[in-house]
């Protein structure tokens, strides 16, 4: 655990009396967890400042007072200033505020269960609505009418129960999924772990029976699915995390879709070392296209467009990008097999369709 | 009381006049002088700060900085009965205090801000020790229920981009504020100037919407867009209930700021982007080839079907105002997508292509 210095010991403290005072009787590896407060430093500072803290006008008869017993339970009194923690900063309010609004929103969506604040019974607002006005500022009014927070596209409701059903009883999926890197179906036995928002859409993470190893689906691309009724033991975390954290939104794509092994999972987490790159200038604007893709390095360019490299394991992928950024994107330099002017290979090959 | 300093080591002794600072701030019922805090907090604490005025004002600068980072509010005011005035210092308990939250309300907070992040935000731990450090308020009987429930089924996460100007342009809708700043979508930059109404994050984007007097319009802006020179500028008109008060001819973004009417995708947000009525809008017929029909479907939807054809294939509809959107949506698929009608969109699409081709 780090160590901390006295301004952050300060900010756990203004937390963690008014919690201590509120449920006195915690020990201190409890405490230690709960406010990453490492328990050497916090029983030195407990007893040697927080003791001896004194409400002001200063008394010689008042003070804190801080007891810990044998059993490293700890309660203090007399602390009544800080019965309650400060507010948020006007950042933390807003991440707050952010995180609610999506919930709120997650749970107006009638495919979704409601996932932590239970559906009120009546018309009484859930207690996280509630949270939220309390926590608005008062210049701002009704907050919901001023921030709303859509994480991911709407996905059928059938498909949004089974995956929660997936990953809660642990049990084993058959999806048709359509690979955008071959423009084909096809059908695979997948044991989710996570599903989270990307980039505006949702996905989920599990072990593919066809790749043989981890990865991550775009849940639109799911052409049909079947939950099963054989579970599955799940993996160690330490075996999922080897690919990536358990739900990992920071998930990144290779530029063909494809597996290490060839198989075609939508996204992996490592782009194949042996795969050829390709330089690409794409304008700021249309940067967003890219961002799908797992870049071996972004950077500025002189002009102002933004210069990546990209690894580029099916010809498909580049093309469509491509064509999609238009003029506002173009390639460099390319390796291996990929031409230099693959974009305009394709674009003629489309524009086959347009001649009269 | 008032152990000896010389008991402590350094970071104690910082950590305690920080900590005792902040007691004495928050008890006295107005502003306080440096000097007097001077006095006070020696009286209290031996040597907590220098006797010299000059570095004790150096130290306290720091004291308050950091107090103020964390988020303990201690505000300016004149100290009574000083002629000339006097600055001083005071913490408001109504400005300390988070505000009474039931452990119901405390419970979904933690829930909510374990489920969805802001990439790259600091004092991510700060937020979940306010409210009750690392595993929220389960020692308390009654919230028990709330987040147990939480992590089971239904549980999703999502970690949301964090855009530069994001917090400084939710402080302008939350305090109703004007902003300028240039922004280039593509088309060249243009120079705004926006009363902020409101904030969206809609398919992986932020959103600003707000009256913008540029246009004499309300309009909508992608952050991502936004230049770095954004500047904040007067607050806006309202007042008497902040944004549950109605319009004023005055005040042009609030009723789009309130009015719960509003429909997102009249403003262009939730809407498919090439639905954004940047001209006027056509109804476009679009041919896809069997392999990616059901992938067109999924973002276009089953009510966007006009004809299912018996190789596989189906021809879609959808309402375009920018079509240089729409060119980008049906660049994905490549040679299996055909725009058959109308001709003009058609031809605009096949230039697109020809420049494409002659590179």
């Amino acid at each position: 655990m780090q160590r901390l210095n006295p301004a952050e010991r300060a900010e756990r403290l203004l937390s963690l009396i008014p919690w201590v005072l509120e449920n006195g009787g915690q020990t201190i590896a409890e405490l230690e967890e709960r406010f990453a407060y490492p328990s050497d430093i916090l029983v030195a500072d407990l007893e040697n400042v927080v003791h001896y803290l004194a409400p002001f006008p200063f008394t010689p008869d008042v003070e804190f007072s801080v007891y810990i017993n044998a059993a490293e339970q700890v309660w203090i009194n007399n602390a009544e200033v800080f019965s309650r923690p400060p507010m948020f900063t006007f950042a933390q309010a807003f991440e707050l505020f952010v995180a609610a609004s999506a919930v709120l929103q997650a749970q107006a969506s009638p495919q979704h269960d409601s996932p932590p604040d239970s559906k009120p019974d009546s018309e009484r607002p859930s207690p996280l609505a509630q949270a939220v006005a309390k926590l608005a500022p008062d210049s701002s009014g009704d907050l919901t009418q001023l921030l709303r927070v859509d994480v991911g596209e709407n996905i059928a409701e059938d498909l949004w129960e089974a995956l929660n059903t997936a990953v809660e009883e642990q049990r084993r999926m058959q999806i048709e999924y359509f690979t955008a890197g071959r423009s084909e179906t096809n059908t695979r036995k997948v044991d989710a772990y996570s599903v989270f928002a990307r980039s505006g859409s949702w996905h989920f993470r599990g072990w593919c029976h066809l790749a043989q190893d981890f990865r991550t689906f775009r849940c639109d691309q799911i052409e049909s699915f079947q939950l099963l009724a054989e579970q599955f033991e799940p993996a160690g975390k330490e075996r999922l995390g080897d690919s990536a954290p358990d739900g990992d939104p920071q998930a990144k794509g290779r530029a063909d879709g494809t597996a290490e092994d060839g198989s075609d999972a939508t996204l992996t987490y490592h782009a194949d070392p042996d795969d050829p790159r390709v330089a690409i200038e794409i304008s700021p604007w249309a940067a967003r296209l890219a961002e799908e893709y797992d870049a071996d390095s972004v950077e500025q360019a002189e002009n102002g467009n933004i210069r990546m490299i990209l690894p580029v394991g099916r010809r498909i992928f580049l093309e469509r990008l491509l064509l999609q950024a238009g003029e506002a994107a173009k390639v460099v330099s390319a390796e291996g097999d990929l031409p230099e002017d693959i974009a305009q290979q394709a674009a003629s090959r489309v524009l086959a369709r347009y001649e009269v | 009381m008032n152990k000896a300093a010389s008991d402590r080591n350094v970071s104690e002794r910082r950590l305690e006049r920080m900590m005792e600072l902040v007691v004495m701030l928050r008890a006295k019922r107005v502003p306080m002088s440096a000097d007097e805090i001077h006095k006070q907090m020696r009286r209290q604490i031996k040597d907590c700060y220098p006797e010299d005025i000059a570095n004790f004002r150096r130290v306290f600068e720091r004291d308050k900085e950091d107090l103020r980072k964390m988020g303990v509010p201690i505000k300016v005011g004149t100290v009574p009965a000083t002629d000339p005035p006097q600055q001083g210092y005071i913490i408001r308990d109504q400005d300390y205090y988070l505000c009474d939250l039931t452990p119901q309300e405390y419970a979904a907070l933690c829930v909510a801000r374990g489920m969805v992040s802001l990439e790259g935000s600091s004092g991510e731990d700060a937020i979940l020790r306010r409210l009750g450090g690392e595993g929220g308020p389960d020692s308390r009987p009654e919230s028990r229920s709330v987040s147990g429930a939480a992590k089971g089924s239904g549980s999703w996460s999502a970690s949301l981009q964090s855009p530069a100007p994001l917090l400084t342009l939710f402080r302008a809708v939350a305090e109703h504020r004007t902003v300028k700043f240039e922004y280039d979508a593509g088309a060249g930059s243009t120079s705004r100037k926006v009363l902020a109404g409101r904030l969206d994050y809609v398919r992986g984007e932020w959103y600003l919407t707000g009256f913008d007097y540029l246009r004499d319009a309300e309009r909508t802006f992608n952050l991502r867009f936004i230049g770095d020179d954004l500047e904040v500028l007067e607050a806006g008109a309202r007042s008497g209930g902040g944004a549950k008060a109605s319009g004023s001819a005055a005040d042009p973004v609030a009723d789009l700021a309130v009015d719960p009417a509003v429909d997102p995708a009249a403003l262009g947000i939730r809407s498919k982007p090439w639905e954004v009525p940047r001209e006027e809008p056509v109804t476009a017929k679009l041919l896809v080839e069997s392999p990616l029909v059901g992938w067109a479907v999924r973002q276009l939807g089953e009510e966007a079907v006009a004809e299912r054809r018996a190789d596989g294939g189906a021809v879609f509809e959808a309402r375009v105002g920018d079509p240089e959107e729409f060119f980008r949506f049906v660049g994905f698929f490549l040679e299996d997508a055909e725009i058959l009608e109308p001709a003009g969109l058609r031809q605009r699409f096949a230039k697109r292509l020809e420049a494409l081709a002659q590179g």
